[in-house]
């Protein structure tokens, strides 16, 4: 079965690329190496390769993970079409260290008379534990007057939404991460649940957003969510209510939310201590601070972390921000758990030869750290344009017993 | 606008009559999720190997404390290993506060980590580094490890994974 319909959506994608006529080839390659230099050795490079080209109306990409020597973490593959009123998503992702794909997803997005309906089905293979698991969820949107109006059908799987993650497939040995929409849940089973939601509703002075869920065992919950209800005279505080009603269960949640206001290019992080027992506000918990300044082409940003127990700092690739460590894990955010601050320093400019010059010099702090101002570590990228359609990528990493992580790459645009 | 709204409804009273048609004929059933402690096949990285120990669908809230094993009850068994090199760090902000591994084969070795702020549900918790003597594999005893929560309460209903060379992470509702 599972074959079957990895089968079905390889023709899909074939049928995708090769359906086209009068079709234009163009694309970009990726490729990168990234050296271990405190390990000494050359085996250390970890090869990565992103290719994407561009066919007609489709976009097909490719990419893969290695580390060497022979780890191969996965291969993905993807292709996004849009033909008329229909958008066609589909990918695969497949384990070279197994016989068998490890993930197929396909989404089909439509959008007639003002109404979206989209088509999610997904597999996961037995490779992968948690699997195997298929199925599909159809999803109608649309408005009825100023009400936006939202029903989910699954059949054996669950999309990502407010409510419910998409499915994050982790290669056990390297700790790499893929993120997907649509979340099988068992194999080969038919209609298991039905969730309604409307957003917007107008009851007097409020909008109230409303959401019905049920599967298959039966009524599963219904909730009614008013935000920012504001206090009067103190504009810096609101109120989120969440009323939900469960088979055996009724819930009545109120979150207070502090809103500090926009200061020019100071932000704090904090949120309201919410003792939620005794029903009473004991504080604000001030958990962090950003300060940043643009000059031309250069930002300028120092982020600080107060609170390292329970918010870290993002890594580049997340935006260098502060997230609750349980959110960031959640979310698959690489974080950085003990530096609290960094230091920022980008460039984005043009460079020589029509592409971006861009210039990232990151240094962090530990507390633990016995170096000068307890510097912990520095971090510097670059992208420098070589050419119109070349440009060479660089990055590194320096701790205080050395550099820690070298990486180059090339992306050449044809 | 009236139109829309018809042929809006039209199309959900349809999927709600197939819906009654097909739905529910026994077939909904959905195996529990338990926890998993998730031990990953050791990956070389330059000269030494690496294991990943991770959790996924941790219940209880999440895992804020494991003990791997005691002094006198090890549950760390390394093979092909030179116990000398063998460092462990946390991850995802678990901190080591006790360790120890016997220098002469077996390889065996216990291990404490904590993590003072949220339980975590999924995730990399632990990563042990060493040099190998050959092929290196490490083995844990699950009579011997306990998995606590932020209560602090011991956290039961998991199983221990090996041979997994991917899993799904943090998919409280599958």
């Amino acid at each position: 079965m599972i074959r079957r319909t990895a089968w079905m959506m390889l023709l899909l994608l074939a049928a995708t690329v090769f359906g086209l006529t009068a079709a234009t080839l163009s694309g970009s390659t990726s490729l990168w190496f990234g050296l271990d230099p405190l390990g000494g050795e050359f085996d250390t490079l970890n090869l990565g390769f992103d290719v994407e080209y561009t066919l007609g109306e489709v976009a097909l990409s490719t990419d893969g993970l290695l580390f060497l020597p022979g780890t191969w973490v996965w291969e993905g593959f993807s292709a996004v079409g849009r033909f008329g009123a229909y958008a066609l998503t589909t990918s695969i992702l497949c384990g070279p260290s197994t016989t068998d794909y490890l993930y197929a997803e396909a989404i089909v997005e439509m959008s007639i008379a003002g109404i979206d309906m989209s088509w999610y089905a997904a597999q996961l293979s037995d490779a992968v534990l948690g699997g195997p698991a298929d199925g599909w969820a159809l999803r109608i949107a649309g408005f009825i007057g100023s009400i936006d109006l939202i029903a989910i059908s699954e059949f054996g799987a669950r999309i990502e939404d407010d409510e419910f993650d998409g499915i994050t497939i982790v290669h056990a040995a390297t700790g790499e991460e893929r993120h997907y929409t649509t979340d099988p849940l068992v194999p080969g089973k038919g209609f298991t649940g039905q969730k309604v939601t409307l957003l917007g509703v107008p009851f007097c002075c409020a909008d109230i957003d409303a959401n019905l869920y049920f599967t298959c065992d039966g009524f599963q919950k219904m909730s009614f969510d008013v935000t920012g209800i504001e206090v009067e005279r103190l504009p810096w505080l609101s109120f989120d209510v969440d009323l939900t009603f469960e088979l055996e269960e009724k819930d009545l949640m109120l979150v207070p939310r502090l809103s500090l206001g926009e200061v020019a290019c100071v932000d704090v992080y904090a949120e309201l201590d919410w003792d939620v027992a005794a029903r009473a506000l004991d504080g604000i918990c001030v958990y962090g601070f950003e300060v940043s300044c643009v000059l031309g082409p250069v930002t300028v940003r120092d982020v600080v972390v107060l609170d390292l127990n329970h918010y870290a700092i993002t890594t580049q690739a997340y935006g260098s921000t502060v997230e609750r460590v349980v959110d960031a894990i959640a979310d698959g955010h690489d974080i950085y758990p003990d530096y609290w601050e960094v230091f920022s320093m980008a460039y984005h400019g043009d460079g020589c030869c029509s592409g971006d010059l861009t210039f990232l010099f990151d240094v962090y702090f530990d507390e633990a750290s016995t170096s000068l101002f307890d510097w912990a570590m520095t971090h510097v990228e670059a992208t420098i344009p070589l050419a119109e359609a070349f440009a060479f990528t660089l990055a590194m990493e320096a701790i205080p017993a050395g550099i820690d992580a070298l990486t180059f790459g090339f992306h050449v645009a044809w | 606008m009236r139109s829309k709204a018809k042929r809006f409804g039209s199309i959900l009273l349809l999927v709600a009559l197939s819906l009654i048609l097909t739905a529910c004929f026994g077939h909904w059933f959905t195996p529990p999720q338990t926890g998993k402690l998730i031990v990953g096949p050791p990956v070389r990285i330059a000269t030494h190997y690496e294991v990943l120990i991770s959790v996924a669908d941790m219940p209880d809230g999440g895992v804020a404390g494991v003990q791997l094993g005691t002094v006198a009850l090890p549950a760390i068994e390394f093979a092909n290993v030179n116990a000398a090199t063998i460092v462990a760090e946390g991850s995802s902000g678990f901190e080591i506060t006790a360790q120890g591994y016997s220098a002469a084969p077996p390889v065996e070795g216990y291990l404490v980590a904590v993590y003072s702020g949220a339980p975590i549900v999924a995730g990399p918790i632990l990563k042990l580094s060493f040099e190998a003597t050959g092929v290196p594999t490490v083995t844990l005893n699950d009579s011997r490890i306990w998995l606590t929560n932020d209560v602090p309460a011991w956290i039961a209903g998991w199983s221990l994974e090996t041979g997994a060379a991917y899993y799904t992470k943090g998919v409280s509702s599958r």
